[in-house]
């Protein structure tokens, strides 16, 4: 055939049909749209928070490649830059640097984090490149001339005065901050004061932070955070060829509980440390996708079973079996074309707003970069458009082979697909329990570093394998219901269930798509549901302290705001105070991972406290034999780490590596980055750090109604200088679950997002059918049939349809709850989640998925109510 | 004399590091003059002097291995004084001072500059300079004074030097009434002297490579506060070692409109030790070859007639090779060109050989760098 010839016959043959069915190749298209749109946001929102993250890390290293960074804590001796200084004899550059962050207190009384950079003005030139906003603006390389030096104004303020700053373009602009305006930090529990020296352009290291920082000289970084003596990293610059060379030596003389790492090793471990994270909410997009797959799926079913005859008449007519399928294959690629793209370019507007949803559990939980804008790349709408296509292809396989085995003479039997179907539901049947035995023994698989391939794949296999059993159900379900629907509905009960049974195969595939989106719903609303009520109980009941205090700082978000210990002692001499227990946490390079290192009060935690632990242990018990090298870790940590109780744990000190008992597991859903907690007093000791997080005060029962006086006589105690914050437990859990919900909030919209493209596989499949009935809706006007009969029996279908999807999608969706729950969510963050099913909300759900798939059939039945009796019967 | 290429070297280094194009702060802290009347006490006018703003401890010197190879060098301490020091220091890096130093070594054999630059505060004990004994140093280069000799320290990746130096006349005070007038200011001055002739023993390491080296060097030592005129726009320093003992220094400061700087002045050093000033009028020094930086285009001097009636000297100075230029972009931002020097002519009314260095600043373009 000629391409023009094939041209022409696509045209008539398969263009028109799709124009002629306009809803459901639009319904379809935004199926795919949907599914690829989702899945290219959430990949863009993803790549963004990290490459933010490498943007930064970038930016503020400069041209450095080596870096000296401590493995627990944030800051570390400066003193080893002694040790650094003579590698300048063999050309190494180095620069020690602060980078911490800061509560900026704002002139409307809100507070916002911020970075405050400490760099050593006068270091190498390699390390810094930036310029002030108003040599940016001019293009010109900043520069002094004779004039520039002898010529200013001598009122000026240097960044070598005492307590000045610069500060990054965008901060600057945001708070309409100039040169000699004053910024206001919240510090640990104090309140800083600095002068602005100047406004940094977008350039180099102004633009780190996405020019949300403040940059000081280190003298000045020192005072404010009061650390004089410590410092972030040292950044260094080798020769190329010196680097390993400088490596061995300064692992050789620096002390054991330094790293030296790469910038580029700081962006690994940040990948790594946000890898389960993403990967899952990836992984989530590919619900949105399957639905979308299976759409396409059930229009190319549908169009091939509803064309066969059609087909038959071409094949007759002596049109190859390759034309047929190149045809269909064509239709399928246009679609997918259609939705593909239209995916990308809705996906690409969505990107911001998926950023925005998962921009702040990347800062609660992973690292503080502010992320305002999303940041695509191109490689990015490649691969959604390959995703996008390449699964269009696969779903749309199946029906292409099915249209290409047409052979002539079926032209003149309709339905001879429909028995072909009933004859395979058996072995559908064991096809699809053989795949959900599959998905059993995968789900005791153990993750693949980490990430729980299994669990997905388990997944995947049980959603199909439930899918190829609702041909077998239908076809057991709908005679059944033709028998008993007449009684409650009339003749129009058993005129949709017949119908229904008497195009199987389109049913099936309706009801699958539909169980499928139903599932997904389901699922995840059992795990955050399982989830929230998990963190809630176990908040009340390890959370036993009446007040949590902490510093201003620490309260408005800074991980690292701390009080001084001497604070735990004034707070116990409050009257109304039974105990109070300090905790401190820091962060903690283990092999390569983040975690955290904290120290707790044991002794008081004993006496005071109830953790609960795995071993089911009393808090007591477990408590009281924390002493010395011993910890408790928490279960993420242990899972990560693949630990037990009576292992043990390496931690790098000042003083060497240190091993710790591992006493007991404790239940935590704080982080999955995973805690060690080792006795205070020894932390102490080690790190010769006295200062805590936050304090836990426990009131003597008689004071515990007067909560809030006892609050406020501890505040008051403070009053004189001091900046601190003391939460009740009641705020504290209120706190939690806010955090709990905007995480989970982005799950939410994929959910919503997977039973909408259901509803459209529905409301597809519906129309099909009634165009399918067209001639025997048209025998029943002409025999008298109503119109509002007619429309009734769409509605009853749909509802039929609505009904078993619930069902099956009750079914596979608490499969793909255990698998979630106790696969997936274990694997990838280690966390013990108590089963639980928000009976409310499937039951309302399920209601609603009911009336909306009865809505869904309005247009169909609207379509069905048009039938004209005498058009159609003069074809027969 | 380096004075201005100095003190607009610290300011220009304080100006790029800070990165700000109003680098001068409100100056808090007042400084001392360098007025006349000034008495000097050695060894104690070789420590550091904290009250003064600006201070440079220069040496330079020519050297030659056991195996013939020859070798210029300079070594430059700089300290200048901030301008709001740190009052309560709660951060090592609270900034009393700036640090600065250049080493330049002039491989005269193989025709080939090489220098280094560091810029350091006091913090860590990164740098310093001593107000109780003459010890300075920045990172692991230092000079200093042990008993009445003198160590010299310091390295980059491809050369490094050991040397020890010992003084065989006394220092001399440059100018008038303890102080080297630089502009007809009150205060536009500093106090400087020099040690011209230092014997110099010791080591140079040239690409891994140690060998014993045997010289001559030449120390300046200037201190003071105050800004030379803006009119200035740039000068030629020359301090030559004559192989009949005696020693030649002259400072001419150029000003803009293409005059000299009266002030301008020099000092002859007799073989017995005893100096003599020469004013502006007592010397006369002509240039006769030039060449163009291929870097910074500047195009500078490469040869001089030099001659003083009141010293008795006729002289023609040659730079030894032209590229001896240095870009400080690190410490200080100024390009200017320090060059070892040889020369022949007469002295005395006898032939006379010598070598010597040369510092020229103000022919490149604005000091305008960028980091």
């Amino acid at each position: 055939m000629s391409p023009a010839a094939f041209i022409d016959l696509f045209k008539r043959f398969v263009l028109r049909d799709l124009a002629h069915n306009k809803m459901r190749s639009l319904l379809t298209v935004a199926g795919i749209a949907l599914g690829v749109s989702v899945f290219l946001a959430i990949s863009i929102a993803n790549s963004t928070a990290l490459s933010r993250f490498g943007d930064t890390v970038t930016k503020v290293s400069g041209k450095a490649n080596l870096e000296v960074a401590p493995a627990v804590g944030t800051v570390f001796d400066e003193s080893v830059i002694r040790d650094i200084a003579p590698l300048t004899s063999i050309g190494v550059k180095y620069s020690p640097i602060i980078d911490e962050n800061v509560i900026l207190l704002r002139r409307d009384s809100e507070t916002e984090m911020v970075q405050l950079v400490g760099i050593d003005m006068l270091a190498d030139p390699d390390f810094k490149t930036y310029q002030n906003e108003e040599a940016d603006a001019k293009a010109e390389p900043v520069g002094v001339t004779d004039d520039g030096v002898a010529g200013k104004a001598a009122s000026d303020v240097s960044v070598f005065s005492p307590a000045t700053c610069l500060v990054g373009a965008n901060l600057a602009q945001r708070l309409d901050v100039r040169k000699g305006s004053e910024v206001k930090l919240y510090v640990d529990d104090r309140l800083v004061s600095l002068t602005v020296a100047d406004v940094m352009g977008g350039g180099g290291l102004g633009g780190a932070y996405s020019g949300n920082l403040i940059i000081a000289d280190i003298a000045c970084a020192q005072e404010v955070l009061q650390n004089g003596g410590k410092v972030s990293r040292i950044d260094l610059i080798c020769p190329p060829d010196a680097s390993a060379q400088v490596e061995t030596k300064l692992r050789a003389s620096l002390p054991p509980d330094l790293r030296i790492t790469s910038p580029e090793g700081r962006m690994e471990q940040a990948h790594k440390m946000t890898r389960s994270f993403e990967y899952n909410l990836l992984a989530l997009t590919f619900i949105a996708l399957m639905v979308g797959m299976f759409l396409i799926y059930n229009t190319m079913t549908i169009t091939v079973l509803r064309r066969r005859p059609e087909i038959g008449t071409l094949r007759a007519l002596g049109v190859a079996k390759t034309i047929v399928m190149r045809m269909f294959l064509l239709e399928a690629l246009l679609l997918g074309l259609l939705g593909t793209t239209s995916g990308i370019l809705v996906g690409r507007l969505m990107a911001d707003g998926a950023l925005k949803a998962v921009s702040k559990t990347f800062q609660q939980f992973y690292f503080k970069i502010p992320m305002e804008s999303a940041d695509p790349r191109p490689e990015q709408y490649l691969l959604a458009f390959a995703v996008g296509m390449g699964l269009t292809m696969i779903a749309a396989w199946p029906p292409l082979l099915e249209a290409s085995s047409v052979s002539p003479a079926e032209a003149t039997r309709r339905n001879s697909q429909e028995s072909r179907l009933r004859r395979w539901q058996w072995p559908f049947l064991l096809i699809g329990a053989a795949l959900l035995g599959l998905a059993y023994v995968l789900s005791l698989q153990p993750a693949i570093s980490g990430f729980p391939v299994f669990g997905y794949l388990a997944a995947l296999l049980s959603i199909i394998g439930c899918a190829s059993i609702v041909p077998f159900l239908l076809a057991h379900a709908l005679p059944v219901l033709s028998r008993y629907l007449p009684t409650l509905f009339g003749v129009e009960g058993r005129l949709a269930a017949t119908t229904l049974n008497g195009t199987l195969s389109r049913t099936s595939v309706a009801a699958a798509s539909l169980m499928i989106g139903i599932a997904m719903m389901v699922s995840l609303a059992i795990m955050i549901s399982s989830f929230r009520k998990t963190v809630t109980l176990w908040i009340d009941q390890s959370f036993q302290a009446d007040l949590w205090m902490q510093s201003k700082a620490k309260a408005m978000g800074n991980k690292s705001g701390r009080l001084q210990g001497a604070v735990i002692d004034e707070v116990r001499k409050v009257p109304g105070v039974a105990a109070a227990e300090g905790f401190v946490e820091r962060r903690l390079d283990i092999g390569g991972q983040q975690a955290f290192l904290a120290a707790a009060d044991f002794d008081v935690l004993a006496e005071h406290g109830n953790q609960l632990f795995l071993s089911g242990r009393s808090n007591k018990e477990v408590c009281k034999q924390l002493v010395g090298y011993r910890a408790m870790i928490s279960e993420p940590f242990a899972v990560r780490k693949n630990l037990k109780r009576g292992d043990s744990v390496t931690v790098a000190t000042p003083q060497g590596d240190k091993s710790f008992v591992v006493e007991d597991i404790y239940y935590d859903y704080a982080s999955d980055l995973g805690y060690v907690i080792i006795p205070r007093d020894l932390y102490k000791k080690l790190y010769g750090d006295d200062s805590v997080t936050s304090i836990a005060i426990y009131l003597e029962p008689d004071s515990v109604p007067r909560l809030d006086e006892v609050r406020k006589a501890i505040l008051d105690r403070f009053k004189a200088g001091r900046h601190i914050s003391i939460a009740s437990t009641l705020e504290l859990r209120s706190e939690a679950i806010r955090i709990f919900d905007r995480t989970f909030a982005i799950t939410y919209a994929l959910h919503t997002i997977a039973v909408t493209v259901a509803l459209l596989s529905v409301m597809n499949a519906l129309f099909a059918l009634t165009l399918e009935s067209k001639r025997e809706f048209a025998i029943l006007r002409y025999l008298g049939a109503r119109k509002a009969q007619l429309s009734r029996v769409v509605l009853l279908q749909a509802a039929i349809l609505g009904t078993v999807g619930n069902i099956g999608g009750l079914g596979l969706g608490y499969v793909l709850s255990l698998l979630l729950i106790y696969v997936i969510n274990k694997q990838s963050f280690g966390w013990s989640v108590q089963y639980s099913i928000p009976v409310d909300f499937i039951v309302e759900s399920g209601i609603l998925v009911l009336v909306t798939a009865i809505a869904s059939g309005i247009p169909p039945a609207r379509l069905a109510a048009r039938t004209l009796a005498p058009s159609v019967v003069r074809d027969e | 004399m380096k004075y201005k290429s100095s003190y607009a070297a610290c300011l220009a280094a304080i100006a790029i590091v800070a990165n700000v194009a109003s680098p001068v702060a409100a100056a808090n802290k007042q400084y001392r003059k360098a007025l006349p009347g000034y008495v000097y006490h050695f060894p104690q006018d070789h420590f550091s002097h904290d009250e003064f703003k600006t201070e440079w401890w220069y040496y330079t010197g020519h050297l030659e291995s056991k195996d013939g190879k020859r070798y210029g060098y300079e070594l430059t301490f700089f300290r200048t004084g901030a301008d709001n020091p740190a009052i309560d220091k709660k951060s090592a890096w609270g900034l009393d001072n700036f640090y600065l130093a250049h080493f330049a070594v002039s491989d005269l054999s193989g025709k080939k500059f090489y220098f280094y630059e560091k810029l350091n505060r006091a913090a860590l004990g990164l740098a310093g300079a001593s107000q109780s004994a003459y010890r300075v140093h920045n990172e692991n280069w230092s000079a200093m004074q042990l008993g009445d000799k003198y160590v010299l320290k310091a390295d980059g990746p491809d050369f490094a030097i050991d040397l020890l130096l010992t003084d065989l006349k006394h220092p001399v005070v440059h100018g008038k009434d303890g102080v080297s007038q630089k502009a007809n200011c009150v205060g536009c001055a500093s106090h400087y002297y020099s040690m011209t002739r230092l014997e110099t023993r010791g080591l140079i390491t040239d690409h891994g490579k140690t060998s014993e080296v045997r010289g001559l060097s030449w120390m300046d030592h200037e201190f003071g506060s105050n800004q030379l005129t803006e009119e200035q726009s740039g000068w030629d320093w020359f301090s030559l070692q004559l192989d009949d003992n005696r020693e030649f220094m002259a400072y001419l400061l150029r000003r803009a409109d293409g005059t000299v700087e009266k002030q301008s002045s020099g000092t002859i050093v007799e073989a017995d030790g005893s100096a003599r000033h020469l004013g502006l009028g007592d010397f006369v020094v002509t240039p006769t070859k030039y060449w163009v930086s291929p870097k910074s285009k500047g195009k500078y001097p490469m040869g001089w007639k030099l001659s003083s009636k009141v010293a008795d000297l006729d002289v023609t100075v040659e730079s030894e090779m032209p590229d001896q230029e240095l870009n400080t972009k690190r410490s200080t931002g100024v390009t200017y060109w320090e060059g070892a020097v040889r020369l022949s002519g007469k002295s005395k009314g006898k032939a006379v050989k010598g070598a010597g260095y040369v510092e020229m600043t103000g022919y490149a373009q604005k000091f305008a760098s960028k980091i």
